[in-house]
């Protein structure tokens, strides 16, 4: 049972979650669809990050808990970005009347 | 010490296998809210997973921020442009999805047989309360990235209200 | 260099006379003959060559080397054996004479295309009958029948003319598919058999049993290009299926048709099958069917030449009928008596084509015979020379149709009985139509006036050296009870074995005189029917008024090919804009098969050739569809194969 808590599973579990959100990112017809992908591809890179941080041979002092720092940025940089994001998708949907990707396709000035 | 990691396993299968699950119920549910809620599991999962590595302030921020933050935005996006016309679920898997999917599966497939083959070099480390020495650190070592990540949101949510702001010119 | 210019002289002149004698039309008449004198001069000097040297061994020019392959290189090259010989002096010998007439017959302002288009003509012909091999004489055949189409249609506001242009190079073309046909079967038996590259006669000749082996649909190999050939002899010298374009072409200058279609371009044919005998001889069958043709053909010609009122058109066809016995002289193996008759007949068909031209120039462009009449008193010169051209004709002793005509019943004789007979009858009907025509023309009972017009000497010097040429010439080869000359014979011995004639001496003396009978009958019927006007006619229509219209329509021939190939309606000579729809005709039925095949065969390939990048253009453009998604999807992929790739390779799965 123990070989079940450690490094390879979370990476495990980390890399499957970027798939999942790459799948989700290049599949889905849906603009929220796809951000919904890119957070997931965060947190695997976060969740990556985090497993290391725990996961790793002696360093300084310093650098212990680096992997969680990273990850606090990769949460900040993502939340950010979500924001931005609906708001392009909010405006872009006042014109289009819809999200669907597939009809947002006219460069407008 | 046993019992504990047997427990910690437990917790560990238990956690992993929720966001699993709620990550791939995210591409099979065609409503839009319902991948919101399953997105809302697979954070919550990840949260505990963190707590599981001894990050508790990381999973407690998960939880807000993400979960009820960045979620909550996702959630309200989603309200606010929810078509008036159902055009019809025509989500038809085409061909070429099913070889996205297909190629996911090979990347995944070829990171799991990496994971597996490099020699990790791995100590577990002792789980302490984190937050005061997240804390110290960003105001020693990693004050600059902490800096810029506060000028970083500053600008995007001002760029947010740019962009959302109705013309209020006169027409 | 010698033979090379018979063909230059007239060739350069041609195209000099067209850029230049449109404004100066004394150098286009200058040029024009003096071209012709040029080449007839070196013509003779080449020929003389023969009786200097006593030898008949043919000379050869060589043009160009076409192709050196490992066994022998492949050459056009010109050559003059005594064939050609003979038909270069026709050539340029008539065509001279009909040169200088024209500088009287056409108007000044047309001399410059007109010499021109005359000059090309000779120039063609010459090539036709100078090239040793099939191809390059096709290209003369073509050629000649291409400044056909621009001599008859040379008056080419009225749409008559080019209609009767466009008819007889149309039709002279469906021969022409005949001897392509011919060349190609030649070539590709040469070829396979042989690996031998060539159309020429010599080569054909050599190798004439490869064609004898192989058969097609039962027929030997011989027998399948001799009759291809022979569709395009039809074509070109007017014989029975194809003549429809001779009695239309008249609508041309008269000299046009005194050159064209008496001397030149309608004994092309008659050349063709000389040349070719060898391959003629060999199939019997083939041999017949251009005897019977032949025969048909004559006696058609007679026939329909006795109730017509244009002279031209009585005079072509009696070219058709007279071509019809070169045809049965060639059908029965006698050759070089064909070839005998091709010269006389070139010396009197064209004096009387000349002399039909005076007539119609007299009487201020009137053809219809009968409103002719009394010209005897008018038109003195003429008047005898056509009374010439007519008794060598009907072939009257001292006259050379006698000779030649003779020549043929003779050899008609030993092969056919039946045949035979019908030729005799056929020597009555030509005497007989030819004098009705001299009787209504220049008698008739009248006694006219025309305005002063004199005969200009540019046009009655040809005139008279035909006329010479239509007695002298029969002196070339005499039959054994008059002399014996063998001149003509002696020529020809070289390429054609003369038949000794299997008959008596007396027989031959009664079958000239039995000839002499006929067209005397002839000549008689026909001053006592006509010389006080053309009332026999008259009389003929009301009797047998069927019979009459039958003969005036050519056997409706016209009107059924018009019929079944063109249009419902009316023959040809009717003006385009008639037309309506195509209905019940074969064109109509083959142009429905032909549109079909158009549309879905050929306009199939091109729609399919079309499809292929269309089909592939529409694949590639779902590569860049402007969706932002399927970029990153095409990326996303393509870096993962590398990467996949790169994985693999690290790994040492790969090499």
């Amino acid at each position: 049972m123990n070989q079940l808590f450690c490094l390879e599973s979370y990476l495990v579990i980390s890399s499957f979650l970027f798939v999942i959100g790459l799948i989700i990112v290049l599949t889905k017809n849906n603009a929220i669809q796809i951000i919904i992908g890119i957070e997931l591809i965060f947190n695997a890179a976060a969740l990556n990050f985090v497993a290391f941080s725990y996961f790793r041979p002696h360093v300084t002092e310093g650098m212990q808990l680096s992997g969680q720092i990273f990850a606090i940025f990769v949460i900040v940089i993502a939340a950010a970005d979500a924001c931005a994001a609906l708001a392009i998708i909010l405006s872009l949907f006042r014109v289009f009347k819809t999200t669907r990707i597939q009809n947002i396709n006219r460069l407008r000035g | 010490m046993d019992l504990l990691h047997e427990i910690r396993s437990m917790i560990f299968l238990a956690a992993g296998f929720m966001t699993i699950l709620s990550a791939v119920m995210i591409i099979f549910f065609d409503h839009l809210l319902h991948a919101a809620i399953s997105l809302f599991f697979t954070l919550i999962g990840i949260a505990l997973l963190y707590i599981l590595l001894g990050a508790d302030f990381l999973g407690v921020s998960q939880v807000l921020i993400y979960a009820g933050g960045v979620l909550v935005l996702i959630i309200f996006g989603i309200f606010l442009t929810t078509p008036f016309v159902d055009d019809g679920r025509e989500v038809r898997k085409s061909f070429s999805t099913w070889v996205t999917i297909f190629f996911g599966f090979l990347l995944f497939r070829l990171l799991y047989r990496l994971i597996h083959h490099v020699p990790w070099v791995i100590e577990e480390q002792k789980v302490s309360p984190t937050t005061k020495r997240i804390g110290e650190m960003f105001l020693s070592e990693y004050l600059l990235p902490f800096e810029l990540i506060s000028f970083i949101l500053l600008f995007v949510l001002i760029g947010s209200i740019l962009i959302i702001r109705k013309d209020l010119r006169k027409p | 260099m010698n033979l090379l210019s018979i063909v230059l002289y007239p060739l350069i002149s041609s195209l000099l006379i067209r850029m230049w004698g449109g404004k100066n039309p004394k150098l286009a008449g200058w040029l024009g003959c003096v071209s012709i004198v040029l080449s007839f001069v070196v013509t003779v000097k080449v020929g003389l060559h023969f009786f200097i040297n006593s030898s008949l061994e043919p000379i050869s020019h060589n043009l160009l080397t076409w192709a050196i392959l490992p066994s022998h290189a492949i050459l056009f090259s010109l050559k003059m054996d005594v064939l050609s010989f003979v038909m270069s002096l026709l050539i340029t010998g008539v065509g001279l004479l009909i040169h200088i007439y024209s500088l009287g017959y056409m108007k000044k302002k047309e001399y410059g295309r007109y010499f021109s288009y005359l000059n090309l003509f000779i120039a063609l012909m010459l090539l036709l009958v100078l090239s040793d091999q099939l191809l390059m004489m096709f290209i003369g055949w073509e050629g000649v029948g291409f400044c056909s189409f621009l001599l008859i249609g040379f008056h080419f506001e009225s749409h008559k003319n080019m209609n009767a242009a466009k008819k007889a190079f149309v039709v002279n073309r469906i021969g022409d598919l005949g001897i392509f046909l011919a060349m190609m079967i030649i070539l590709a038996v040469l070829v396979q058999e042989k690996q031998l590259w060539s159309l020429a006669f010599e080569d054909i000749r050599t190798h004439l049993d490869l064609f004898l082996t192989k058969s097609i649909f039962g027929m030997s190999l011989a027998t399948v290009l001799c009759l291809l050939l022979f569709i395009g002899v039809c074509g070109k010298s007017a014989q029975l299926p194809l003549y429809i374009w001779l009695p239309d072409a008249m609508a041309g200058p008269t000299p046009v048709s005194a050159l064209i279609h008496a001397a030149s371009m309608v004994t092309a044919g008659i050349y063709l099958m000389c040349r070719l005998s060898f391959l003629f001889d060999v199939s019997h069958f083939a041999s017949e069917v251009v005897m019977w043709v032949g025969i048909i053909t004559a006696l058609f010609g007679s026939t329909v030449a006795i109730f017509q009122r244009d002279i031209k058109k009585v005079l072509a066809f009696s070219t058709v009928s007279q071509l019809g016995y070169m045809t049965l002289a060639c059908g029965v193996g006698a050759y070089a008596v064909a070839m005998f008759h091709v010269v006389v007949h070139g010396a009197f068909k064209a004096l009387l084509f000349l002399c039909a031209g005076a007539v119609i120039k007299a009487s201020q462009g009137n053809q219809d015979v009968y409103q002719m009449g009394g010209l005897y008193k008018d038109l003195p010169w003429t008047h005898a020379m056509f009374w010439v051209g007519a008794l060598s004709l009907s072939g009257f002793f001292p006259f050379a149709g006698f000779f030649s005509k003779d020549l043929i019943l003779s050899h008609v004789h030993e092969h056919h009985l039946f045949v035979f007979v019908l030729a005799m009858i056929g020597v009555l009907l030509t005497s007989f139509y030819i004098f009705r025509l001299l009787y209504l023309v220049f008698y008739s009972g009248k006694k006219r006036d025309l305005p002063g017009y004199i005969t200009p000497w540019v046009m009655k010097a040809p005139m008279i050296v035909l006329a010479f040429l239509a007695i002298a010439l029969g002196f070339l080869w005499t039959p054994s009870f008059l002399g014996s000359i063998d001149l003509f014979p002696q020529w020809m011995s070289s390429l054609y074995m003369i038949p000794f004639s299997t008959h008596s001496l007396w027989f031959e003396i009664g079958l000239s005189l039995l000839a002499l009978l006929f067209s005397a009958v002839g000549l008689i019927a026909a001053r006592k029917l006509f010389v006080h006007g053309p009332i026999a006619d008259q009389w003929i229509k009301e009797k047998f008024p069927k019979l009459y219209q039958l003969l005036l329509h050519q056997y409706y021939i016209e009107e059924f090919y018009y019929k079944t190939f063109v249009h419902d309606g009316p023959p040809s000579n009717r003006k385009l804009s008639q037309d309506t729809a195509f209905t019940n005709s074969l064109f109509h039925f083959i142009s429905v098969i032909k549109g079909m095949f158009d549309r879905y065969v050929i306009d199939g390939l091109v729609h399919w050739f079309a499809w292929i990048p269309q089909f592939l253009g529409s694949i590639y453009a779902r590569i860049q569809d402007g969706q932002i998604q399927t970029y990153i999807r095409w990326i996303t992929m393509a870096s993962l194969i590398v990467l996949f790739y790169w994985f693999l390779w690290v790994s040492g799965m790969i090499a």
